[in-house]
């Protein structure tokens, strides 16, 4: 089956889920879970990500019978579950940057105070270092597959917005990475 | 060279600079997919539930706007336009004395109790008219408010179970409302609170939806038609006779109506319900407040409309988050510090806003306890509630019946 065929079937059975047919959203759940989880994660949600994929698809069963089939599924889910994290991060925002906070308060003294523990620095820790909106950006594009007219339908802002905000969130995980031989001075090697 | 300078490429994600960061990016393994379906489907279920619920209770609370309309046309038939009717209502409308029931009966949720609520039914069915409404003429309120008292009875009864008994009953009742529709399209004698009428009739047709009686298919067409051409210009509603700005309290109700209507497969009505949510949007402060016709326009306080409010909002959250959310907590607020006399008209809009919450709220198990001990227990009138609330003098029995029964969840 061609993605576009894939699309279509997706469509289909929100139709079919709006008439009443559960087995139909069912399907959509099972297709969807796994991608939906994995944008949270990356995202930034940890340990709220399940509550959020199940967010995402309540709110894709209270609007099935009113969305139209103007764009490609995935982007339909994607716009969703991002304004399911939008709603998140504002409602959750200060005790999420207090844990950011406490984070890199810790780290900082654990790369202080110890030689040999090696500073963690993968996907997560370059994608920590973005603001949310160059992080969704970037978890849109690059992990959820999303063209950049596609990531701007569900994000809500322009394609050429999508474009500078992939780029500065390249450039600055690019100097992560730079930085990242000085910040590990210490770190064991062999 | 300054990074900032650098020209953007078309796709920075794919351009050779940023290579290592891609590859450090896509070493993130997907974690598996979780198993959520089951956890998902129950949660629609409840949400299906949660919904109906909604709906019904809003028309509950409706009601007791329509009884606060006919209170204020026999006591004030030259007012034209009707500020807040609840608010209103405190400010002309001596209260009776309230019945007040005890916080420490209240706080221990109860058990369902079926055999409760099934008699309130079968009261409500035994005091349907041979026409196939409800008249109010016991409780003395205005005839003026038959087909929204009728509309609200049949609403309350739609909820339950439908024997072949009842499925007559409700069939009766909707060729009942058709027949009341006045040449103009709408439901009721055409009064100064037309609009509760003609909107509590709009509600209880679609959910009645006697199966291929073309009679009541046309009459809830022109209904439809008629609630939608009286949409003011800024998006809004009020009164059918005035030309004023709208109002909160009215366009909740178009609102609902056009809601249920588009649930029900009419869905020419888009416009009107997109415009009408915006104007409402419009109206709700940054704490979570509804005015009357603005933010912070609160003349005689905003619980009530912050409720209705709400529930327009339901359906459509991510229109209105995050003050939703401060929406359904000042609810939970007000109606906890509610302690004092029953007020069905505020309670069933705040009940049916927390109905919609994930969880089971301990203040619809209070609200349940305080209801159940001041049912009627004895006599003619056993089953049902009497009009116990500032309001339901206007309504009557069959008001607070129908209003009960569906705070209940089992009307």
């Amino acid at each position: 089956m061609s993605s576009d065929e894939a699309h279509l079937e997706e469509w289909a059975w929100l139709a079919r889920a709006a008439d009443g047919d559960d087995a139909s959203f069912h399907l959509l759940v099972e297709r969807y879970q796994g991608r939906l989880l994995n944008y949270f994660l990356r995202a930034g949600a940890k340990e709220h990500a399940e509550d959020l994929v199940q967010e995402t698809f309540i709110r894709l069963y209270r609007h099935r019978s009113r969305a139209k089939p103007l764009a490609r599924f995935t982007t339909y889910a994607h716009t969703l579950a991002h304004h399911v994290w939008i709603d998140h991060l504002r409602k959750h925002g200060r005790a999420l940057r207090t844990q950011e906070a406490v984070r890199a308060h810790t780290d900082t003294e654990d790369q202080r105070s110890s030689r040999t523990a090696p500073a963690r620095l993968d996907a997560e820790r370059l994608l920590d270092a973005l603001s949310p909106d160059l992080r969704d950006t970037v978890v849109l594009v690059v992990y959820q597959g999303l063209t950049h007219p596609e990531a701007a339908e569900a994000l809500g802002i322009p394609e050429g917005t999508v474009k500078s905000r992939i780029f500065h969130a390249m450039q600055r995980m690019r100097a992560l990475l730079d930085e990242q031989p000085h910040a590990r001075p210490h770190e064991p090697h062999g | 060279m300054n990074p900032t300078d650098e020209r953007i490429p078309d796709r920075p994600e794919s351009d050779p600079r940023f290579g290592p960061v891609l590859e450090t990016l896509r070493a993130w393994p997907d974690a598996p997919a979780p198993a959520l379906a089951g956890v998902i489907a129950a949660r629609i279920a409840r949400e299906r539930l949660r919904r109906r619920h909604a709906a019904l209770a809003l028309a509950a609370g409706a009601m007791a706007l329509l009884g606060t309309g006919a209170w204020l046309l026999l006591r004030a038939p030259q007012e034209a336009e009707v500020a807040s009717a609840s608010s209103e209502l405190e400010a002309v409308v001596p209260a009776p004395e309230p019945t007040i029931i005890p916080v420490e009966t209240a706080a221990a949720p109860t058990p369902e109790a079926p055999d409760e609520l099934a008699r309130a039914r079968e009261w409500l069915l035994r005091h349907q008219d041979d026409a196939g409404g409800w008249t109010m003429g016991r409780s003395g309120a205005s005839a003026n408010y038959t087909v929204g008292t009728s509309a609200l009875a049949m609403l309350a009864l739609a909820n339950g179970e439908r024997s072949a008994e009842l499925q007559e009953a409700l069939d009766r009742a909707a060729r009942f409302l058709a027949r009341t529709q006045q040449p103009s399209g709408v439901f009721g004698p055409d009064i100064t609170g037309s609009l509760y009428n003609h909107a509590l009739a709009c509600l209880a047709l679609l959910r009645a939806r006697p199966g291929g009686d073309a009679e009541c298919e046309r009459a809830l067409r022109r209904g439809l038609d008629l609630l939608a051409n009286a949409q003011r210009p800024e998006g809004g509603w009020t009164y059918l006779r005035s030309r004023g700005a709208p109002n909160t309290s009215l366009t909740v109700w178009a609102l609902l109506v056009l809601m249920r209507a588009e649930e029900a497969g009419y869905h020419d009505y888009r416009p009107a319900l997109d415009s009408g949510l915006a104007w409402l949007q419009d109206v709700i402060d940054e704490k979570g407040r509804a005015g009357y016709r603005r933010p912070g326009d609160h003349p005689h306080g905003s619980e009530t409309l912050t409720a209705a409010a709400a529930l327009c909002f339901l359906d459509h959250p991510d229109a209105l988050d995050p003050r939703l959310r401060l929406m359904i907590e000042n609810i939970r607020t007000d109606l906890h510090a509610a302690a004092g006399p029953l007020d069905l008209y505020r309670t069933f809009f705040q009940t049916a806003a927390l109905r919609a919450e994930p969880e089971p709220d301990a203040e619809l198990a209070r609200v349940a306890t305080r209801l159940r001990a001041v049912q009627d227990q004895h006599g003619d009138d056993a089953g049902s509630w009497p009009p116990l609330d500032r309001w339901s003098s206007a309504g009557g029995r069959v008001y607070s019946t129908a209003l009960a029964l569906l705070a209940l969840n089992g009307g």
